[in-house]
């Protein structure tokens, strides 16, 4: 028997726990939902619950009910109905751009033709939503306010056929508890329309007024009455990013709605009611990306699918421009996911996500949509079926349009990642196998890779004085094939003595370059593999870092700007980030409605293509998890530019890169942060080879 | 076919013609050199599609006449092997065999037919522009186009002609150089605005011809024909629309400095030895008849090289990226030039007289 406290997270509003919400459990929570926004965390025999363990906070209350009459022991109480509105609004009320989601849905649920959104301050001052639509009947505004009161629902049965957006009756109550909302409806048959206001659930005034049928409901200081809550909201354009995200959702499922979006009085969409997906697609993305998009459509074992996908040239940094809708909802699927992320699979680089569009129809009775207090995620009745589908439909119309020419075409032969790999851990199981590397075992091999044994130490500059006689005596008197005198003459050489430092004795002298992607070396202790690209990114990375850490990169001005499509929420980026942008030597501005005009760019970046690295330096700020620091983001980004600036595997090297390359090696040795983990270097010592060549 | 030809004029020819015949590609054919002997004259095709030249060996002596295409390259590595003052050439059962005095070569052949038709400059040229100044202009111009940007617009060089006015510009989106000149005769009064491929720009930079002999241009169809001597180069044109010169040309510049060329390079290739790709641009401070060019990269060192210049005014600072500076300080041929600029943020501006203009955007150095 263990005890279960509900406890306040970083962001939650209630005051303080309530000391009625101690109870003691005694079951193990094993379920676990990716993606929840829960923001209270519970904790079980004293440990606290990760915050996104996906249940809502009813089921981890009823939970804990349900185990304390079952342990007899009730300490349980009921919470007052107000802080149950307030914890329930947290769960559909994220944000402003949550608010938006809810009276969007609502709006389409209405049957409306047009719908207007307008915000200001990013939402936080102002939320007014205007449909033309069915109307709610005078006697029934206030009723539209009170918790779980819904027309788009009678019984239970009706909650797993779900053809509506909203069913659970939650959102207006919600809404209303956490702001002042003015709504003002009429219905087709009705003369006039009816108003009423409200603030904290209390209905303020209640009024006949004159209004064209439709529904507008007007959301203002979002939170006022939950302060920390408010205080957590991100600056105003940040949030307007969000609300564009949920209007372009709701528009990109209702083609046939005209849709009007209006921030601080600009109009920046005006979206007429369209034919075809392809048109809102492409007032959204623009001509061009619509043009090349492939349209997938399928109807097949209840399932009815329409997709539009672009082809991998215009692959993204992040998976943000793949949208998955079922029945007109939009959704974060895995299965859906997986199954894009299969078809595009070979046809771009690993690390790349294909621009994917996915329409599905299916029964309402195979889904159970109430899984989540958004509603983002759903439950397929079979879920393989989803993933087969989509896999197979997408599939054919890559196929079909025979996408793997353009691959084969790229300057450098691809290299083959399995191959890659399988490399990797041949060497990696060599050297498991390998004991340790011993100090002392310091003599270098003789005569590897062939190279005459005079220029073996020729490079110049590399090998400091102080080694330069011991290597020519030992020179004079080595003989490859004979051991035993080998190890006689070093013994004791003074080499053995000299400390760690840049010229430390597992400094390579030479290398070779080995399929365009590996230099391999001789050291005084063995051999070193190297991994080109590894490397240099690395040291571009420490360059750039400790660039950074005394002021900002150095930044080409550009004669001609370069201009990219991008979004609002994109638009709102560079604004929001302008100051990291400038640290990086970026310099972009807000261009028109649509576009971004970059100005200036890191000279390191030279023959990088500008408008690609902008929309993927976008793609990835657009998905930092909450909370990331600024350092934390710099790191990633000066890990994307390391990684665009240095040689790529397969980039054939001259003899003076690779000296140049090995000469900067100790500026890596030297650091003991690694941007991503992956290593740079294998040793292979002498005792290794004459292990594997039994020569003990 | 049967004839003998004179090796060294022969090996002039295909230098010309190597330098279109693609290397790497997926139609074999387009690797070729396509031959045609008629009574007096041999003439040497290539074309890779966009650009494609032509030109005639005249030292020969033809037995029969006829036609055949083998592989460019190898056909010119043969011919300049050799050290013969003639050489035979032969086609027999589908393959050409090249004969010198100890040497024969038989070299496999393919389908005359299959090879794409190359233009020729049939008619008289509308316009005539000197050898020299166009080929100038083109080195003036040339080395700052873009080179595999994806506004294609820019990968090729600008024609601008209006009158007898002929205008190249060129621009990697970081700096523009413009050039003017003069033609020779502009027949029809032909005016245009074209972009002409980087590498016909290259190649009619590179053939052969002494600079008095007038270069001929002609637009055909979406095609320029240029003719030096007996050799035509047709090129495709690059499309889209080149950006407007005029708008990025500053006219505000009031900070003018004037240095003898010989002397900025060299205090730049010194000051440039203390870059490196992080830390590429080199600083010009500018005061009164001085500029002090610094650099300084992380874990290398610093520089610091004065020279004195003509200059009046406030003190400047400015950075650059000094491959631009240098690319444009090797083609010019002026002793002195002018550099002009507004602030640190705007682009500098150099001038030699009205025939060249280089505008190049300053690189915000590293605030330390």
């Amino acid at each position: 028997m263990g005890k279960a406290t509900i406890h306040r997270p970083r962001n939650f509003f209630l005051p303080d726990p309530q000391p009625g919400l101690y109870c003691s459990v005694g079951l193990e929570v094993a379920r676990s939902l990716p993606n929840s926004i829960m923001p209270y965390g519970v904790s079980l025999y004293g440990h606290l619950l990760p915050e996104n363990t996906g249940l809502d906070f009813c089921t981890k209350i009823e939970l804990a009910l349900e185990t304390s009459r079952m342990s007899q022991e009730s300490k349980i109480k009921v919470l007052p109905p107000l802080v149950v509105r307030k914890i329930a609004a947290g769960e559909v009320v994220e944000r402003p751009a949550s608010v938006v989601k809810e009276l969007l849905d609502n709006a389409v649920d209405s049957g409306a033709t047009h719908i207007a959104v307008e915000i200001k301050g990013g939402g936080k001052e102002l939320i007014r939503v205007t449909d033309n639509g069915c109307g709610i009947a005078a006697h029934e505004l206030t009723l539209a306010i009170t918790p779980h009161a819904t027309s788009k629902i009678v019984d239970d049965n009706d909650l797993f056929a779900i053809q509506s957006m909203g069913f659970r009756g939650e959102a207006l109550a919600s809404i209303s508890a956490v702001s002042r909302m003015r709504i003002v409806s009429r219905t087709a048959d009705d003369d006039e329309a009816h108003e009423i206001q409200v603030e904290a659930e209390a209905v303020r005034s209640s009024h006949a007024t004159g209004a064209p049928p439709g529904t507008t409901i007007e959301v203002r200081d979002l939170f006022f009455n939950v302060p920390a809550r408010r205080a957590f909201l991100r600056t105003p354009s940040t949030e307007t990013g969000h609300i564009n995200e949920q209007f372009t959702r709701t528009a990109l499922a209702y083609p046939s709605v005209a849709f009007e979006l209006i921030n601080n009085g600009r109009t920046t969409h005006q979206l007429p009611a369209c034919e075809n997906r392809l048109e809102r697609l492409s007032r959204f993305y623009g001509p061009e990306l619509a043009s090349a998009f492939m349209h997938t459509e399928r109807d097949e074992r209840d399932v009815y699918l329409d997709a539009y996908t672009a082809p991998p040239t215009h692959s993204r940094a992040t998976p943000s421009w793949q949208y998955t809708f079922v029945n007109g909802r939009f959704i974060r699927d895995r299965f859906v996911q997986h199954a894009i992320r299969e078809a595009y699979r070979g046809l771009m680089e690993p690390k790349r996500h294909g621009v994917a569009f996915i329409f599905l129809q299916v029964d309402p009775k195979t889904i159970d949509v109430n899984v989540h207090p958004t509603k983002i995620e759903i439950r397929w009745q079979d879920s393989r079926l989803i993933h087969s589908q989509v896999l197979s439909a997408l599939r054919e119309t890559f196929q079909q349009a025979d996408l793997t020419p353009t691959f084969r075409a790229r300057p450098h032969t691809p290299i083959d990642p399995a191959q890659q790999q399988q490399v990797r851990e041949q060497m990696a199981d060599l050297l498991k196998q390998a004991s340790p590397i011993m100090p002392s075992q310091a003599p270098p091999s003789g005569g590897g890779f062939g190279s005459p044994s005079s220029d073996r130490f020729g490079a110049p500059g590399q090998m400091g004085n102080h080694q330069t006689s011991p290597t020519s005596q030992w020179e004079a008197l080595y003989k490859p094939n004979d051991p035993q005198q080998r190890d006689y003459e070093y013994d004791g050489s003074p080499q053995s003595g000299i400390p760690l430092s840049p010229l430390s004795p597992d400094q390579p002298q030479r290398a070779i370059q080995l399929h365009n992607m590996y230099l391999v070396s001789e050291t005084d202790e063995g051999i070193i593999i190297i991994d080109q690209h590894a490397l240099h990114e690395r040291i571009m990375y420490e360059k750039l870092r400790d660039r950074i850490a005394t002021g900002s990169l150095e930044s080409q001005r550009l004669l001609l700007p370069e201009t990219i499509k991008a979004t609002d929420a994109y638009q709102a980026l560079i604004e929001e980030h302008d100051q990291l942008l400038a640290t990086l030597g970026i310099e972009a501005t807000r261009f028109g409605d649509d576009s971004i005009a970059i100005h200036a760019f890191p000279a390191i970046l030279k023959s990088i293509d500008v408008p690609l690295f902008i929309t993927d330096l976008l793609d990835r700020l657009s998905n930092l998890p909450a909370g990331t620091t600024t350092e934390v983001v710099i790191h990633d980004l000066l890990d994307m530019m390391a990684c665009k600036a240095a040689v790529k595997a397969g980039d054939a090297l001259t003899d003076l890169e690779i000296e140049a390359l090995l000469e900067q090696r100790h500026l890596v040795e030297k650091s003991s942060s690694c941007p991503h983990g992956r290593p740079t270097t294998l040793r292979l010592s002498k005792a290794d080879l004459n292990k594997q060549f039994k020569r003990t | 076919m049967k004839l003998r030809f004179n090796r060294e004029e022969m090996a002039d020819a295909l230098r010309s013609i190597c330098a279109v015949a693609a290397a790497r590609t997926p139609k074999p054919i387009l690797r070729c050199v396509h031959l045609e002997a008629k009574s007096d004259v041999l003439l040497l095709s290539a074309t890779d599609l966009e650009v494609s030249v032509r030109c005639s060996v005249t030292q020969i002596e033809v037995d029969q006449a006829g036609e055949a295409v083998v592989v460019a390259d190898t056909l010119s590595r043969i011919v300049s092997e050799c050290n013969d003052e003639l050489l035979s050439l032969e086609l027999a059962d589908n393959q050409v065999h090249i004969r010198g005095a100890g040497s024969h070569f038989q070299v496999v052949t393919m389908d005359a037919k299959e090879f794409p038709a190359v233009p020729a400059m049939v008619d008289t040229p509308d316009i005539a522009i000197p050898g020299k100044i166009l080929k100038r202009m083109i080195e003036w111009t040339l080395f700052a186009a873009a080179k595999e940007s994806t506004r294609y617009a820019i990968n090729g060089v600008l024609w601008e002609l209006n009158g007898k006015e002929l205008i190249l510009a060129a621009t990697d989106g970081r700096r523009l150089s413009l050039s003017r000149g003069e033609l020779e005769t502009n027949g029809n009064d032909t005016s245009f605005k074209i972009i002409v491929p980087s590498k016909a720009m290259n190649l009619l930079a590179r053939l052969p011809g002494d600079g008095d002999q007038p270069i001929g241009a002609k637009m055909t169809g979406s095609q320029l024909l240029l003719s030096v001597g007996t050799a035509t180069i047709g090129t495709a044109l690059v499309e889209g629309n080149f950006p407007k010169y005029e708008d990025v040309i500053p006219k505000d510049c009031d900070r003018v400095m004037e240095m003898k060329t010989d002397e900025f390079l060299g205090a730049l290739r010194r000051a440039a030895l203390l870059t490196n790709e992080e830390s590429k641009g080199v600083k010009l401070s500018l005061s009164d008849g001085n500029l002090t060019l610094s650099s300084r990269a992380p874990e290398q060192g610093e520089a610091t090289v004065s020279i004195s210049v003509k200059y009046k005014g406030e003190s400047l600072e400015i950075g650059f990226n000094p491959v631009f500076l240098t690319d444009v300080l090797r083609v010019t041929d002026a002793e002195s030039l002018t550099m002009s600029f507004k602030d640190s943020n705007r682009p500098g501006l150099i001038k030699q007289g009205d025939a060249f203009t280089y505008v190049v955007m300053p690189v915000n150095l590293a605030s330390a």
